[in-house]
């Protein structure tokens, strides 16, 4: 049961986690010009091991680009864009 | 009252099915709008799982594909006036589609929290989808008669056994998901699949005592129950954009 809530909360988590990392490099690109991943851990208050793993994913998920900076593909855009309709799709579904 | 139609093959006489002035063209509509609402519901969830990348939603984007290409099949064995070459085939292929389309729903709702596992997704959900229908295909070939690929109607009421399991499981899992959010709002969706599983209920009764009152009831259950999806997925669609990120592109 334990383990079922952590797994939960785990997966809640990554929907708001996806966000909080897809706007913070939104913001650092639009009033920086770029997003550095130890401004964006800043931001996004998670450790960078736990960062690192998140932008991988992002970015296999070809969200993001990882360059010297960080910045959103189109793909991240309309995920920001669509969250609130990602994140009402998967409470409404039972999914969450 | 309801007549029987026997339809016999080069090889078996099919159970009767019922069969009345409208049944036809009921059927008919009844599976062409089922096919519509499904396909609908499979393109909904596809864009959401482009959008967010979710691969438990790829399993529900199946799912719903397999329950139109099902519905589907049966639109064309009516439309070929159940043509006793291909009946036993189109109703067997209809079977399969069904619970396989049943199976990857209930399998989706299982891995909905487990993504941080190591072997892909697709693959856990492709095999796990697979093994329920292949003991079923194994049960129905095994039992008495052996080995004799029997008409679909002796099987069809394992498979709707089947997919009320499925089906149970699903509705069981959303209810819980709902309750625990605490939403009586989003109600719905529980109200869909219990909708969707009266309608495989009413199939199984239908099946076994040929009553007129379960096979209209079975029609009806699943056309409302997928139209609940195309309305809280319609109702999703407009919900508001997060304001923040529009001005960022």
């Amino acid at each position: 049961m334990i383990g079922q809530d952590l797994q939960r909360r785990e997966r809640r988590h990554k929907l708001q986690i996806y966000y909080d990392i897809l706007s913070a490099i939104l913001e650092e690109a639009m009033n920086e010009g770029g997003a550095k991943p130890t401004r964006i851990q800043h931001l996004s208050n998670m450790s960078y091991d736990k960062l690192s793993r998140y932008l991988d994913e992002l970015e296999a998920k070809k969200m993001i680009n990882k360059a010297d900076t960080l910045s959103l593909t189109e793909h991240g855009h309309e995920f920001l864009k669509e969250y609130e309709k990602i994140k009402d799709l998967i409470e409404r579904m039972g999914l969450e | 009252m309801v007549d029987v139609a026997p339809i016999t093959t080069s090889k078996v006489q099919l159970q009767p099915l019922p069969n009345f002035d409208f049944a036809d063209p009921f059927i008919f509509s009844m599976e062409v709008i089922a096919a519509v609402l499904a396909f609908v519901v499979a393109l909904h969830f596809y864009r959401f799982y482009r959008l967010s990348g979710f691969v438990y939603l790829l399993g529900l984007v199946i799912g719903f594909s397999f329950i139109t290409f099902a519905e589907f099949l049966l639109a064309i064995d009516v439309w070929l006036e159940f043509n006793p070459e291909i009946f036993n085939l189109l109703f067997w292929l209809r079977l399969l589609s069904l619970s396989y389309g049943f199976s990857f729903i209930a399998v989706s709702y299982y891995y909905k929290h487990r993504e941080e596992d190591r072997i892909p997704w697709i693959m856990r959900i492709g095999a796990l989808s697979v093994i329920p229908i292949m003991i079923m295909i194994a049960l129905v070939v095994i039992l008495p008669p052996a080995f004799d690929f029997p008409p679909y109607n002796q099987a069809d009421e394992y498979f709707r056994v089947f997919n009320l399991i499925m089906l149970g499981y699903v509705f069981k899992s959303t209810l819980s998901s709902i309750v625990e959010q605490g939403r009586k709002e989003f109600m719905y969706i529980p109200a869909a699949y219990a909708i969707l599983w009266l309608g495989q209920y009413s199939a199984l009764i239908s099946n076994l005592e040929l009553n007129v009152g379960a096979f209209i009831a079975q029609h009806i259950a699943k056309v409302i129950g997928l139209a609940l999806f195309v309305g809280v997925l319609s109702q999703i669609m407009k919900t508001k954009k997060v304001t923040k990120t529009e001005t960022g592109t």
